[in-house]
Parts: C-alpha cells; sequence; structure tokens
C-alpha cells in the first residue's frame, strides 16, 4: 500500500510488541518454577539434611507438592479469570449509565 | 505525579505503551505470588496428588479475599 502513494518509511506495527509478551511469559514460568521448587523444599525436605540424596518419602512428597500447587495455580487463574470479567461488567454497566444521564 | 502529568505530547504514546506493559508484567507477577501465599497457607499435607475439598476451598476464599483487600487498597490509595 505504501508503494502505491510514493512509498514510505516502513511503520513499527502498532499493538503489542511480540518479543515483550515473550519475555514476560519467559519470565513469568522461571518465577513459578523457583517458587515450586522453594515451596515444596520447604515443605516436604527435612531441616535436619543428615543425609545427601532425597529420602523416598521426600521425593513422593516433591512429586505430590508439585502436583497439587499446579492444581492451585489453575484453580486460582479460574478465580482471578471471574474477577476481572465481573470488574469489566461493572464498568461496563457504569459507563453505560453515564451515558444515560448525558 | 509530576513527571507522568509533565510528559509532552509526543511522549505521552510511547508512555502509554510501557504503561500497559508494565501493568501486564504486574498482573502476571501479582498472580505468581498469590498462587504461592495461598498455597503457602492453605496446604501442608502431600498424602495424595490432588488438592482435597478443604485446601480446595481455602485457596478459593484465600484469593477471593486478597482480590478484594487489593480493590480496597486500591480505593484507599487513590484518596
Amino acid at each position: 500500500m505504501n508503494n502505491f502513494f510514493g512509498g514510505g518509511e516502513e511503520q513499527k506495527p502498532q499493538g503489542p510488541d511480540p518479543v515483550f509478551a515473550a519475555k514476560t511469559e519467559m519470565e513469568m514460568y522461571t518465577d513459578l518454577f523457583n517458587k515450586i521448587a522453594s515451596e515444596c523444599f520447604q515443605k516436604c525436605a527435612s531441616r535436619k539434611h543428615k543425609e545427601p540424596d532425597l529420602s523416598l518419602g521426600e521425593m513422593t512428597c516433591t512429586d505430590r507438592c508439585v502436583s497439587k500447587y499446579l492444581e492451585g495455580q489453575q484453580l486460582i487463574g479460574v478465580v482471578l479469570q471471574k474477577a476481572n470479567e465481573q470488574q469489566a461488567q461493572q464498568q461496563a454497566a457504569m459507563q453505560s449509565m453515564q451515558q444515560n444521564f448525558n | 505525579m509530576d513527571a507522568v502529568q509533565n510528559l509532552p505530547p509526543y511522549k505521552q504514546q510511547e508512555f502509554m505503551q510501557h504503561l500497559e506493559q508494565m501493568q501486564l508484567k504486574d498482573s502476571l507477577s501479582m498472580y505468581n505470588r498469590l498462587v504461592e501465599r495461598c498455597f503457602d497457607g492453605c496446604v501442608s499435607s502431600f498424602r495424595s496428588k490432588t488438592l482435597d475439598k478443604s485446601e480446595i476451598s481455602c485457596m478459593e476464599n484465600c484469593s477471593g479475599r486478597y482480590i478484594k483487600m487489593t480493590q480496597r487498597v486500591g480505593l484507599r490509595f487513590a484518596e
């Protein structure tokens, strides 16, 4: 289209930057991983640290801990999504009320 | 917020884009922190690999309350 009218510089695409989105997503997953590791270590590994290896019980606990954590994360994701939808609805309702008054 | 309000118009779009990016990062980071906090408070036994009913309800309450608290803080902060 630009060439039709004599060309012009290439425009940066408007809208969200995909590299930023990818970076942010990566950071989020890294953060999530670190949090899971920290939580499950705190909850499953005995404080005595008598041996260099994890016991079978600690390993099983870790598996279950990761599974529960991810399940909890999904659960809270749903709660957050509902809250966002509710807030969006409220905002839309307020906007339409304001328009009716004008 | 002097620096924000005194931005020249040609810089405002750039700022708006940054603001959107900051908000996205902040919500994701809030989400992760919330999950961590609620998990820490609600889950303490690992006899099973799925959450039991009391843990589920605790997590739902925890996150619901946190959201309401954030909203209230937002209101007060803006005052």
